[in-house]
């Protein structure tokens, strides 16, 4: 279920409220006519964090209701993505001359 | 490792220099710079250095041997033969020529790739001596600029160059750009113009603002335009191909396709060690400030992809005991077995056992425990799942499921009233608990109390309402429903289902008070009915109404304005009923009528039925005027929820009884569910004339489901003795889809055959029909129990090289009467029969084997076994307490499902 925390950008132990709103604010930012891949990923994953009983069902059979497997797997390293750090040009061009060497 | 033949090639070179060396000067020099020319740099080379090293005269090869080094180190670069190019660039760089000399070609190809500080040193001397500057040179200034950030290059230049124009901007840009503040730099570089040569700076700066914005598309639109000889190409290609190699722009090690696909490839592989390392970094890839959560749901999904066999079993557990040790290994363990569901039940108690593990908080266990509980009983219908001997499982683990009773027809039940207890919230529980077969009191006092509860937890929803007043009436509590749909009607005022429950509930007790000789109450519950149906139900209402004036002719006119004397005046009571009504209400009035009189036998005089068939006579008017939906829903049986009210709810018969022609009015969409219905009620000859008649009238419409269903119903009828043949060739005709809908049609019918047509429908074999295979062996249950000797069988199962000692001794202990042993076999003996299975499963080497394996093991030597299965001997004998003692192997070798 951690594509689903990820694809909302919100924390696993964010409550109900926090949820709804980081939803609300994503759909704002990702409209269906616009963005319709995102929007859907974000209503997904709405769908299976909304309410307490809903995430506890989705922890326990989630896994097991993944009809294809290796895609949510897919899906959830997409969402991840390690957070970026920015870093300035001088260090990127050492990167490069450290390679070079 | 020298290569072979190295000395060899050692030996030829010197050769070809001595060669060389005997040309005259004149000569090398000349092929020298044709090999220049011809872009053969290599060849060259070797030329240019025998004419250097023959005359002192140097200065006018010298560029040409700079040049070919240059372009040789720049060829090595294209092949990423990078240490041979550096060291080219070291030969270039010892024949550099004076500045002078220097053409712009060699200096812009040196500016490309030599170092920093040399390329500024030699780029400066150039300009002092030089006048004017190409647009190439000017690129490559600029990339020198961008990385050496020596301002004074510019000093040289004419006051009408681009660059110097654009200089400050770039500069200011740069300390942006070196402190990360990206879109600031492109801010800044926002009036370079394209055909700037600092432009490929600013569209360097456009692609590091999409990257940070995770915009893609942006990206690679970005970085397109960077020009190959620009000194960030490198980065920018980096960037578009391998963005996660470029280590400092990530917080962790980014987990990419690539490193996915390989997890995959090691899984598939079954190659734990890389499998597991991957799955580490993608744990923290994913999750860095919890992997070992991240690393829980990794492997559940792997779950499925290691595949469900031994081997991938043993890949799983290699992960988990190699990951994740301790609780969060057995539980996830747990959790796997109660997915595969293997052993059913057992498999979802264990799984509880350890669900403390994922929830520790208790509100949510509970929440959690009524999944699981739930999840277990779906999968329990849906797949057939067997339930193992209740009395084979531990109390605590029973306890856990909420199994109190050891009578399997309330497991189901009594597992959802704890998901109820465990999580009064979930609806899906109360739903499902409402929709299960209760054939007992003690079901239904569960269900009762489920519903009961319901009802309580969710004050506006009318479902446990409607559930209740349907249970109260299996238990023919009638008023009791009737005061329950009166608060489901509070509760939803317009919902149809209530009010149809309703009306049904107060014909029962209408009907109910009839047979009591309470017609004055029965007239009451009629009127309400009648005021409260709506169209749907009003045909039902208004028979039913008709048939009381019928049944109590006279007594209803105590307390009503008609007076029943005569079937006339009944004819009269009916057509003046049916007359307000549409052609479809009308006939489905009567036809109910007719269904009632003829289904139930009502008594009467004959007066009755010869008015009725008059009045349905007269409604043949009506026919033509139904729609085919409107037919197909006469012709087809009621609605489930009327059984309590009519004498069968198939109709067919009624209506095709009095109109044979009806069924020309049904058309070809609709014809199935009505023949399907006339093979429920063995309406065999109408349904043959009615196919015959549609196949002789198809045009070029598809006939083949057709055809499929005249075959059957002749079989059904016995009216053709052919074989498979028919069959066959039918579905060789369909294509694909036809052939679903012959399979879908061919289950519906097998409900109403019996063998040889039953299996081969079932199974679309039509092999079966052979009259060689129609007879099935028959296996003898009791010869096979009489055999009192099995015991004594030579080929019993122990022989001499299995590692089961003393098995056979304590074998002959056990009386083999199996009905003398229920709860009598000795105690002690159980104990030793536990430690004999612990010590077969020790030397059968089957300790922290996978599930899989140990099945395969034992149903491997159970085929290998000629008489019973001993084990099976064993397991009926150990008691509870035993059972749930043994070891997870030893449980599975004993109990495992195979």
């Amino acid at each position: 279920m951690l594509q689903y925390y990820l694809a909302l950008e919100i924390s696993p132990h964010a409550s109900d409220e926090e949820i709804r709103k980081q939803y609300l604010a994503l759909i704002r930012q990702h409209p269906p006519e616009r963005d319709p891949i995102r929007f859907q990923e974000i209503s997904t994953a709405y769908e299976k964090l909304k309410d307490e009983m809903t995430r506890i069902r989705t922890r326990v059979l989630d896994p097991y209701e993944a009809n294809d497997p290796e895609k949510a797997m897919a899906e959830l390293i997409r969402a991840s993505g390690p957070a970026k750090v920015r870093v300035g040009l001088k260090t990127l061009m050492a990167l490069l001359a450290a390679r070079k060497g | 490792m020298a290569k072979p033949g190295r000395k060899k090639r050692k030996t030829k070179r010197k050769s070809q220099w001595e060669q060389l060396a005997r040309l005259p000067f004149s000569q090398i020099a000349r092929q020298g710079k044709a090999h220049l020319q011809a872009g053969e740099f290599k060849e060259a080379i070797p030329f240019l250095n025998a004419a250097l090293s023959k005359n002192q005269d140097t200065d006018g090869l010298r560029p040409f041997l700079f040049r070919a080094y240059l372009k040789r180190s720049a060829q090595l670069r294209e092949k990423a033969m990078v240490k041979e190019a550096g060291l080219m660039l070291a030969n270039a760089e010892k024949w550099l020529p004076a500045s002078t000399n220097m053409a712009e070609e060699d200096l812009v190809e040196y500016l490309s790739f030599g170092p920093v500080e040399k390329s500024a040193a030699l780029c400066h001397a150039y300009l002092k001596t030089h006048d004017g500057v190409s647009p190439r040179l000017e690129r490559a200034l600029a990339g020198l600029l961008v990385q050496s950030e020596r301002w004074d290059l510019l000093d040289p230049l004419p006051t009408d160059s681009p660059l110097l124009a654009h200089a400050p901007v770039v500069r200011k840009a740069l300390v942006r750009m070196n402190r990360g503040d990206w879109e600031g730099a492109l801010e800044a570089l926002k009036g370079i113009p394209r055909a700037s040569a600092f432009f490929p700076l600013r569209a360097f700066s456009m692609a590091m603002t999409r990257f940070f914005k995770e915009d893609e598309a942006g990206l690679h639109r970005a970085l397109s335009m960077i020009p190959r000889e620009f000194p960030l190409f490198p980065l920018a290609q980096a960037l578009r191909i391998a963005p996660e190699s470029l280590t400092c722009l990530w917080e962790y090690p980014p987990f990419s396709t690539r490193d996915l696909e390989a997890l995959l490839t090691h899984v598939r592989c079954q190659e734990i060690e890389p499998a597991a390392f991957l799955v580490k970094r993608m744990a923290l890839a994913v999750l860095p400030e919890n992997p070992r959560a991240a690393m829980m749901e990794i492997i559940q999904y792997l779950r499925a992809v290691a595949g469900e066999h031994r081997r991938g079993d043993a890949l799983i557990i290699g992960l988990i005991h190699r990951l994740l040790p301790g609780a969060e290994g057995t539980l996830l363990q747990a959790k796997i077995n109660f997915y595969r569901f293997e052993n059913g039940i057992v498999d979802a108690a264990r799984y509880l056992q350890v669900l403390d593990t994922e929830f520790p908080v208790q509100r949510e266990w509970n929440q959690a425990a009524s999944q699981v509980l739930i999840f277990t009983v779906l999968r329990i219908i849906s797949e057939g799942t067997e339930i193992p001997a209740l009395d084979r499982m531990s109390a605590p683990l029973l306890r856990l499921l909420g199994i109190q009773s050891s009578n399997q027809e309330l497991l189901l039940i009594e597992m959802l009233s704890q998901a109820v207890t465990l999580d009064p919230r979930n609806e899906s529980a109360y739903r499902l608990i409402s929709q299960l077969p209760r054939p007992s009191r003690e079901a239904k006092r569960l269900v009762e109390d489920a519903l009961e509860q319901m009802a309580v937890e969710f004050p506006e929803d009318p479902y446990p309402c409607l559930a209740l007043s349907q249970l109260q009436h299996e238990k023919n509590a009638f008023r009791k429903a009737e005061a329950i749909l009166e608060e489901a009607k509070r509760r939803a005022p317009h919902d149809a289902r209530i009010i149809d429950a309703y009306v049904i509930c107060l014909l029962i007790s209408a009907q109910k008070r009839v047979c009591g000789n309470k017609p004055h109450l029965a007239l009451e519950d009629f009127e309400k009915a009648q005021s409260l149906c709506q169209s749907r139900m009003l045909p039902l209402v208004t028979a039913k109404r008709l048939l009381f004036n019928y049944d109590v002719p006279g007594q209803a006119s105590l307390f009503g304005p008609h007076v029943i004397r005569s079937p006339q005046q009944w004819r009269e009571a009916v057509a003046a009923a049916v007359e307000r009504l549409t052609p479809f209400q009308r006939l489905n009035t009567l036809g109910m009528i007719a269904l009632d009189m003829e289904g139930a036998k009502l008594p009467g005089t004959r007066g009755f039925s010869k008015k009725l068939k008059l009045l349905l006579m007269n409604a043949s008017v009506d026919i033509p005027m139904l729609t085919s939906r409107e037919i197909r829903t006469l012709l087809t049986p009621l609605d489930e929820t009327l059984y309590r009210l009519m004498p069968c709810l198939e109709r067919a018969g009624v209506y095709l009884k009095h109109f044979p022609g009806m069924l020309q009015g049904v058309n070809h969409a609709d014809i199935v569910a009505v023949l399907d219905a006339m093979i429920a009620e063995n309406l065999l000859k109408a349904a043959r004339n009615e196919i015959q008649r549609r196949l002789r009238t198809a045009a070029d419409r598809s006939t083949v489901l057709l055809e499929f269903y005249l075959l059957a119903v002749k079989h059904l009828d016995g009216r053709t003795g052919s074989g498979r043949t028919e069959f066959q060739a039918l579905l060789d005709r369909a294509d694909q889809g036809e052939r679903e809908q012959i399979r879908a049609a061919a289950r519906r019918i097998s409900q109403h055959a019996s063998d040889p047509l039953k299996t081969a429908l079932t199974t679309l074999d039509f092999q079966y029909l052979d009259p060689q295979s129609a007879a099935f062996p028959e296996f003898d249950v009791l010869t096979m129990d009489e055999d009192e000797n099995w015991g004594e069988d030579k080929d019993f199962w122990i022989d001499e090289e299995m590692p089961l000692a003393g098995l056979p001794d304590m074998l002959d202990q056990i009386p083999f009467d199996m009905d003398l042993l229920e709860g009598d076999f000795p105690g002690m003996l159980n104990d030793q029969l536990a430690d004999m299975v612990e010590n077969a499963v020790d030397e059968l080497d089957l300790r922290g084997a996978p599930i899989g394996f140990i099945r395969e093991m034992r149903e491997e030597m159970k085929r290998q076994t000629t008489g019973p299965w001993v084990f099976d001997l064993i397991a009926k004998l150990l008691d509870a307490q035993n059972a749930q003692e043994l070891s997870r192997e030893s449980w599975e070798f004993l109990y495992g499902k195979d």
